[in-house]
């Protein structure tokens, strides 16, 4: 039993480290691709693969978390409930919702590629200070730092792609 | 100041495997369903450079951030560290190889993938002190990994030649 928890934990993290990588090529394709104005249907295919990489990371992490939080939880009871818990569980609720959002194409490209890098992230950053036993922050704490973190996110890439579209009507010009 | 800076190179550290072990399954991801019409076209190419120069900020970044750590708390990482370093340097050696075609594409993404997901789990098991490692378990662990990593890759790309039309193979 204890052998598969550690390799539940394992599969956890490096489901974390598949959002990170994932989501971070995700913002970059997408950069690139609109960088000529167009998303070309070999490039839409290529992205596909990593939207498809991100959600096998999504499922996982999902799976995975339920199974160690309800562990967790039967043994703790409502100790469980830190708030480095409830931070990773607000931030997974995230991924999944904005995702749901960017799929429905509710969720405006400004905004929602910034937030899921973000998220993703924010997750592998919780759980790094997790292991170094830097978790005592408030609940309130974390939401100010996530916010912020969300806030430069979204900051910075629309501000690269106000860069991106003028360079390209110089270049019409 | 180096108690800010050594919990932030640990931050960085594992931000950066986790860009690494994402970026190089979507490189061999982008890689099989590339070549699954048989040529790689300009925009294929350009989409997957994106992909590849996010794997070299990822390998500069492990490099600079373990060494960091080494330096300034060597008893960090100590039981793992000399692990991290020989999978930093096969990192390195086989993305040189790659780029000057010594390594061939049937063993290079697989190998660099493994790479990747050894030294996350590396970080894992250290992190969270899961359990530890001896050399030779260090030694099969890895090897485990690129066997697997061969067979899923060479296996797929396999499967996909076997599955593409007559008139295609022939072309």
């Amino acid at each position: 039993m204890e052998w598969i928890l550690i390799l539940v934990a394992i599969i956890q993290t490096m489901s974390v480290s598949l959002g990170v990588g994932g989501s971070t090529i995700a913002i970059v394709n997408f950069f690139v691709a609109i960088h000529d104005g167009t998303i070309e249907p070999t490039e839409r295919r290529i992205m596909g693969v990593t939207y498809g990489v991100l959600r096998v990371a999504m499922a996982t992490i999902f799976i995975t978390s339920l199974t160690l939080g309800l562990k967790a939880y039967g043994m703790a009871g409502d100790v469980y409930f830190t708030s480095h818990i409830v931070a990773f569980w607000i931030v997974l609720s995230v991924i999944f919702l904005n995702a749901v959002l960017m799929t429905k194409q509710i969720m405006p490209s400004t905004v929602g590629p910034a937030l899921q890098a973000t998220s993703w992230y924010t997750l592998g950053v919780l759980m790094t200070i997790f292991s170094l036993g830097l978790s005592s922050f408030t609940l309130l704490q974390f939401l100010l730092g996530y916010m912020t973190a969300i806030f430069l996110a979204i900051s910075l890439v629309n501000g690269l792609m106000a860069v991106f579209k003028s360079m390209k009507e110089e270049k019409v010009a | 100041m180096l108690e800010l800076i050594l919990p932030l190179a640990i931050v960085f550290q594992a931000s950066t495997i986790g860009l690494g072990v994402g970026s190089s399954t979507i490189a061999i991801s982008n890689f099989i369903v590339a070549i699954w019409d048989g040529t790689i076209d300009a925009s294929e190419r350009k989409i997957m450079g994106v992909t590849y120069i996010t794997l070299r900020v990822a390998m500069f970044s492990i490099f600079v951030t373990t060494a960091i750590i080494t330096v300034l708390d060597p008893a960090l990482f100590a039981s793992v560290d000399e692990y991290i370093w020989i999978l930093v340097a096969i990192l390195f050696l086989n993305a040189l190889g790659m780029t000057k075609r010594w390594v061939p594409s049937k063993i290079g993404p697989a190998l660099q993938a493994a790479t990747w997901y050894t030294l996350g789990f590396i970080a894992t098991i250290h992190m969270f002190d899961l359990f530890s490692l001896d050399m030779m378990t260090f030694f099969l662990l890895y090897m485990g990994d690129i066997v697997v990593a061969l067979a899923v890759v060479n296996g797929i790309m396999h499967y996909l030649k076997s599955k593409k039309p007559a008139s295609t193979k022939a072309s």
